[in-house]
């Protein structure tokens, strides 16, 4: 084609189009997909004050509560006890919820998902459970009853729960089973409860197979509402704490009764300034650190910010009395809650009006 | 499984290579006709801009060579001579209509110096006209498409979500990874559409400006050159 160069416009343009076509193909070829999202840990600093006095419960709970405890949501049909350390636990009686499992153990057959891993592994070691949840170790009556004395210890040692009955199947004598058998199959609705509830979900699900459920469990950020987690008590909501967490709290009465023991104490050694009248000894503040044995780990601080000298007249004759007294006699009782009671803020004792 | 897992195998499958070429090849054929039309249209528009830019110029710089010939004090007769032989644009194709007028009153026995200047004036109007249509023709063009372009774009991209929903009803299936592809092919002709666009509006507006310009400096020309012719008629008449 001749090209007209005082018209060049459609060949030029042409060309132009064709040019940043190829160039789009080959550099614009394909999107970049998203980077991964980097998987974060999140991070809390905490004081050794507040490590110490970590309590039971679970991190995204809004406060401590009185009594801390995890969330429970379903009481677990098993107790399931502390092994008390040293005892036998032969002589444990042998617990009613202990049937249902052994029921479960023979009439496995019927569940081959959760059976296969199980046999392959060693007896000896206990499987700890992948759930999120710990649990405490298997009641050492479920032990008593099987005849092997070496197993015991190492499930007591684990903190998370060991699934004995399953494993400790094949050792079984069969003989002694078929007896319970024959006792237990009467109880259906017991059998039924101990089994697990996912593989029966598992199997329900296979079947109705659909790419749309999967996408849409995929796709939910929800967090699971319920833990799902059983113990002894139901608890509807968890204390905030962690689930290793242990640390004593200190109750009100218990404070009230530390704070009545210390004034007892200053209120021998202080002297109250004369001529000054009610309110401004009621303002004075003294901040005391204590040390585990009641003596003080450094001099106390004025704590009341006022001003007035008939208040700082006050703040430092109480000052010296606290010196003066210590160290404090203070039980042993209040020894674990140390954390919460060392530092403490005085105020004149009311009684000397 | 945990979720997490099955989302990291499972996506890849789901994800189509998303080239440009994938997505104009996976679009509805409205979709496609509409890219086609718009790729086009592009082409054209570009066309019509380098040929306006490059007409501009070349009028631009032959008003101002002829301008400085027309004031040199060159004897107008030879300049219509020597343009009468070539075929003239702008403003000496204004010149020419004008000399060819006069010279066609000088003929003859009879002068027609009557109504010369009324003549004259409407002589180079016309050929004023006929340049100013010679430098707007195709700028309609680009207006048309400065101001169609995203609507066609938009009609494209709105049919091609209406069939990705469609799709999406048919298949039950709302996974982003799924409405993805189609979405993302719609609103590729809404690009397009924009392409084409954008450098059309741009190139209206100047060239429009430019046009207004030159008609300017024409008449100019036209009025200046018509008040000599007529006052060489007045000399005439008096001589």
């Amino acid at each position: 084609m001749k090209i007209d160069w005082s018209e060049p416009g459609l060949p030029l343009s042409a060309a132009a189009h064709a040019a940043l076509l190829v160039v789009s193909l080959i550099g614009l070829s394909s999107a970049q997909p998203f980077a991964d999202a980097e998987e974060t840990l999140p991070v809390e600093i905490i004081t050794s004050d507040q490590f110490s006095a970590m309590t039971k419960g679970e991190k995204t709970a809004k406060e401590v509560q009185p009594a801390p405890k995890p969330r429970i949501d379903k009481v677990a049909e098993t107790e399931q006890l502390k092994p008390t350390q040293g005892a036998d636990p032969t002589d444990v009686p042998t617990p009613p919820a202990r049937a249902p499992e052994i029921s479960d153990a023979t009439s496995a057959p019927p569940l081959p998902p959760t059976r296969p891993p199980d046999p392959v592994k060693p007896e000896p070691k206990p499987e700890p459970q992948k759930t999120a949840e710990p649990q405490k170790p298997e009641p050492p009556k479920v032990d008593a009853e099987i005849p092997k004395p070496p197993e015991k210890p190492q499930p007591q040692k684990l903190a998370k729960a060991p699934d004995p009955p399953k494993e400790l199947e094949k050792p079984k004598p069969q003989p002694p089973q078929f007896d319970k058998i024959a006792q237990l199959l009467e109880q259906k609705k017991v059998e039924e409860q101990p089994k697990p509830v996912k593989p029966p979900a598992k199997e329900k699900g296979e079947p109705s197979f659909s790419t749309s459920a999967i996408e849409k469990l995929l796709v939910s950020k929800e967090k699971p509402q319920a833990s799902g987690s059983v113990g002894a008590q139901l608890q509807k909501t968890a204390s905030l704490g962690t689930q290793t967490g242990n640390a004593p709290k200190l109750s009100p009465s218990m404070r009230d009764a530390l704070a009545g023991l210390l004034k007892d104490q200053v209120q021998k050694c202080f002297d109250i300034p004369p001529g000054l009248d009610e309110t401004k000894i009621q303002q004075a503040q003294v901040r005391v650190v204590f040390k585990e044995d009641g003596s003080l780990a450094e001099r106390p601080q004025v704590a009341s910010s006022s001003s007035d000298p008939g208040v700082r007249a006050v703040a430092g004759a109480l000052q010296r009395a606290i010196m003066r007294c210590a160290p404090y006699q203070i039980p042993a009782q209040f020894l674990p809650t140390f954390n919460e009671w060392k530092d403490t803020l005085f105020t004149p004792p009311e009684s000397l009006g | 499984m945990n979720p997490a897992d099955v989302a990291q195998t499972a996506l890849p499958t789901f994800a189509p290579s998303l080239s440009i070429w994938t997505l104009f090849w996976q679009a509805h054929i409205v979709v496609k006709l509409v890219m086609i039309g718009l790729i086009f249209a592009s082409v054209w528009c570009w066309a019509i801009i380098l040929n306006k830019a490059l007409l501009y110029k070349r009028l631009a710089r032959e008003m101002d060579q002829f301008e400085d010939l027309f004031w040199s004090g060159q004897s107008l007769d030879e300049l219509y001579r020597d343009l009468a032989e070539t075929q003239p644009t702008g403003m000496a194709a204004v010149f020419l209509a004008a000399m060819t007028e006069w010279k066609r009153s000088l003929e003859g026995s009879g002068k027609a110096f009557g109504s010369f200047a009324g003549r004259v004036e409407k002589v180079m109007d016309v050929a004023i006209q006929r340049e100013t249509e010679r430098l707007n023709r195709g700028l309609m063009v680009l207006s048309n498409i400065a101001s169609a372009g995203p609507f066609i774009g938009l009609f494209g991209t709105v049919w091609g979500i209406m069939n990705s929903f469609m799709a999406i009803a048919a298949s039950k299936n709302t996974s982003l990874a799924v409405v993805a592809p189609g979405i993302s092919e719609s609103l590729f002709a809404t690009a397009i559409g924009l392409v084409a666009a954008i450098p059309a509006v741009i190139a209206y507006n100047s060239f429009h400006a430019r046009v207004l310009n030159l008609q300017t400096r024409l008449e100019g020309f036209a009025d200046e050159f018509s008040a000599i012719l007529s006052r060489q008629v007045d000399q005439r008449l008096a001589a």
